[in-house]
């Protein structure tokens, strides 16, 4: 039922530019992640969604309303901070009321609300407690609750799990996934982490420096990254350097097709193109190291004049150290002054 | 080699207590036991006459009921009047930045390095020409400059350690800025303001110098009276008897503190 919609959002903090105008339009119930490195601008756009940065310029509106100049407390926004921000003189209860009181309503409602969103996140006999006495991941789901309890148009998270270890945050991370889908709620999930980011958005935004680098959902932004910074930020790839002369350029004795004017180019191909076919004449890459990741094969590779692939196979696939293969590469991505130019698919 | 070392800790640490028996302990139980005899000759270790003769002479003066009374007044005045003036400074200091705020705050520090005795007389000129000489107002002027440095450093300190993402957490769910004040930020800095206020009372309570140069001789506070009379006369029994008197006080705010302070009562004390 929600929308939210980013106009010519701009930042700065004196000459800083945190965030260069940007726009960006998110659907109802959809849940969107900000991806990037550190620095890249994703709090400050949250922030600013949530009411607690005033944008230099640009427009904010949920639901087609400007919310740019509202004060968090009038926004239907509601915000899961990284450090939890659970308030320690009140009971888990208190903390999930607190805004139902500030509301007005009554006890007996309130009571009944908080009681439902203690249910919702798992932690029904906990409401007694205070937030000292919980454990960093019941900390954080008491958060989610207390803004779940005030039915919020739209739910921001500020890498809600990073304190937490892998293991409790896959579990934490998949848990609000489908008290997302099952609530409809649209969300913006800020994280650094491309496994979180892959694994729960139904679109991505990768950030950095301030800017949005790139729009997709997953698999896109996984297979068709658009700026050369995509391509290496998101997973494993081999970033080539070479120059293109008629249409190919080669590396080594590998030859890409890159149907360009002839000049530098970048290719990024994922290691999972690329397959190793022995080499009788010595030519090719020389394998240096193989690492067993269950169910394939992560190595590494060197041509004579010292570029390196990360090559990964299927496990049963026969390939030694020391010896000499030829690589095959099977998709691959042209970038020329930063952008996608051209895109080589596997027929 | 842990194990040695960790003795000698032990050793050092019962060091450090039978010095601590000897030159804390051992007087106030002495002034105790005064308080208590009606006869000690020496060489008895113990009194040799007990009673309650001393504090009904004691508590008979209304010379030390009115003592009492102008200290408890003073004490409760003074405390008032610093929280109201300084915990709103406090939050502001916490909050605002302003040009020359660390060397504003550091010339509190400053005012408190330079030897009280001097700055209290200089005061107390001041307070002739403005008739502030022997009055009550004088005496609670006095005191208010003594304890604004507390009343201001810690609080602040205790409002700037309240996390910035607690308050927004408090905005976030619908809270005004008051409420965010009232039920987020307040409460959280409690426990410090607690005991910055405890101290203030205490330390106004006891002060002696700006009290005696600035009230005497009109407003008598406990302390000058005790002080007065351990001068005057030769009988230690009042000196003790008004010793355990004021003890009470002191004895009250630390067990107030502790229970205000301590953790859980705090947690639900302050709930909202
Ligand atoms: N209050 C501020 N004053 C000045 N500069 C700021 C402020 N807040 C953020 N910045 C700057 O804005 C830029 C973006 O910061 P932001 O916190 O949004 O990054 P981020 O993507 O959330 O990084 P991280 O992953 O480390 O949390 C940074 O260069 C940062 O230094
Ligand atoms: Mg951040």
């Amino acid at each position: 039922m929600s929308t939210l919609e980013l106009e010519n959002l701009g930042k700065k903090f004196g000459a800083v530019v945190a965030l260069e105008p940007l726009s960006l339009r998110i659907s109802d119930g959809e849940l969107i992640c900000l991806l990037g490195p550190s620095g890249s601008g994703k709090s400050t756009l949250l922030r600013i969604i949530g009411g607690f940065e005033m944008p230099t310029g640009g427009k904010v509106l949920i639901d087609g309303a400007d919310v740019a100049r509202t004060p968090p407390e009038k926004r239907p926004t509601a915000m899961v901070f990284q450090s939890h921000a659970l308030w320690s003189h009140m009971t888990v209860e208190g903390n999930i009321g607190f805004g139902l009181k500030l509301r007005g309503l009554k006890k007996a409602e309130i009571a009944a609300k908080v009681d439902a969103a203690l249910r919702l996140v798992g932690l029904a006999d906990y409401g007694k407690r205070h937030p000292a006495q919980l454990s960093g991941g019941q900390r954080q789901r008491v958060a989610i609750a207390r803004c779940l309890v005030l039915e919020p148009k739209i739910l921001l998270m500020d890498e809600p799990f990073a304190s937490l270890d892998q293991h409790l945050r896959d579990r934490l991370r998949e848990e609000v996934r489908q008290i997302q889908k099952k609530l409809g709620i649209t969300t913006v999930f800020v994280t650094h982490g491309q496994d979180e980011a892959l694994s729960i958005a139904d679109r991505i935004v990768v950030m950095s420096m301030g800017r949005i680098e790139q729009v997709g959902t997953p698999a896109e932004i996984y297979t068709y990254p658009q700026t050369p910074f995509v391509a290496g930020f998101i997973g494993d790839m081999n970033m080539l350097k070479a120059v293109v002369t008629s249409g190919a350029a080669r590396v080594g004795d590998v030859q890409l097709d890159a149907p360009v004017p002839d000049g530098e180019a970048l290719f990024a191909v994922r290691p999972e193109d690329v397959t190793l076919t022995p080499s009788l004449n010595g030519e090719g890459v020389r394998v240096r190291r193989i690492v067993n990741y269950g169910p394939v094969l992560k190595i590494e590779a060197e041509m004579p004049d010292g570029t390196l692939w990360k090559v990964q196979t299927l496990k049963d696939v026969p390939v030694t150290e020391g010896a000499c293969y030829h690589p095959i590469v099977s998709r691959h991505i042209v970038f020329r002054e930063d952008r996608a130019v051209h895109r080589v698919d596997p027929v | 080699m842990i194990a040695l070392s960790s003795r000698r800790f032990e050793v050092f640490g019962y060091g450090i207590l039978l010095f601590l028996i000897f030159f804390i302990v051992l007087p106030v139980l002495t002034v105790f036991l005064w308080a208590f005899a009606e006869q000690w000759f020496y060489p008895a270790v113990l009194p040799t006459k007990w009673g309650f003769r001393f504090w009904s002479l004691v508590l008979a003066r209304p010379d030390v009921w009115a003592a009492f009374v102008t200290s408890m007044e003073l004490s409760l005045t003074v405390t008032a009047l610093s929280a109201v003036i300084c915990l709103p400074a406090a939050y502001a200091f916490s909050r605002l930045d302003f040009p020359g705020k660390s060397a504003f705050m550091m010339s509190f520090l400053m005012a408190n390095a330079f030897p009280r005795f001097a700055l209290i007389v200089s005061i107390a000129v001041l307070f002739l020409s403005f008739d502030l000489i022997g009055t009550f107002t004088g005496v609670v002027v006095i005191q208010l400059l003594n304890t604004l440095l507390l009343m201001i450093w810690l609080p602040t300190a205790a409002f700037r350690a309240v996390s910035r993402e607690m308050e927004e957490a408090a905005r976030d769910v619908g809270a005004s800025a008051w409420q965010v004040f009232r039920y987020v930020t307040l409460p959280q800095a409690f426990p410090t303001i607690a005991a910055a206020l405890l101290m203030t009372f205490v330390w106004t309570f006891y002060e002696t110098e700006g009290a005696w140069l600035v009230g005497a001789p009109r407003i008598r506070t406990m302390p000058l009276l005790m002080m007065q009379m351990i001068n005057n006369q030769l009988v230690v029994q009042y000196g003790a008897v008004l010793s355990v008197m004021l003890w009470v006080p002191s004895l009250v705010a630390i067990l107030m503190a502790r229970r205000i302070i301590g953790g859980d009562a705090f947690a639900r004390g302050l709930g909202g």
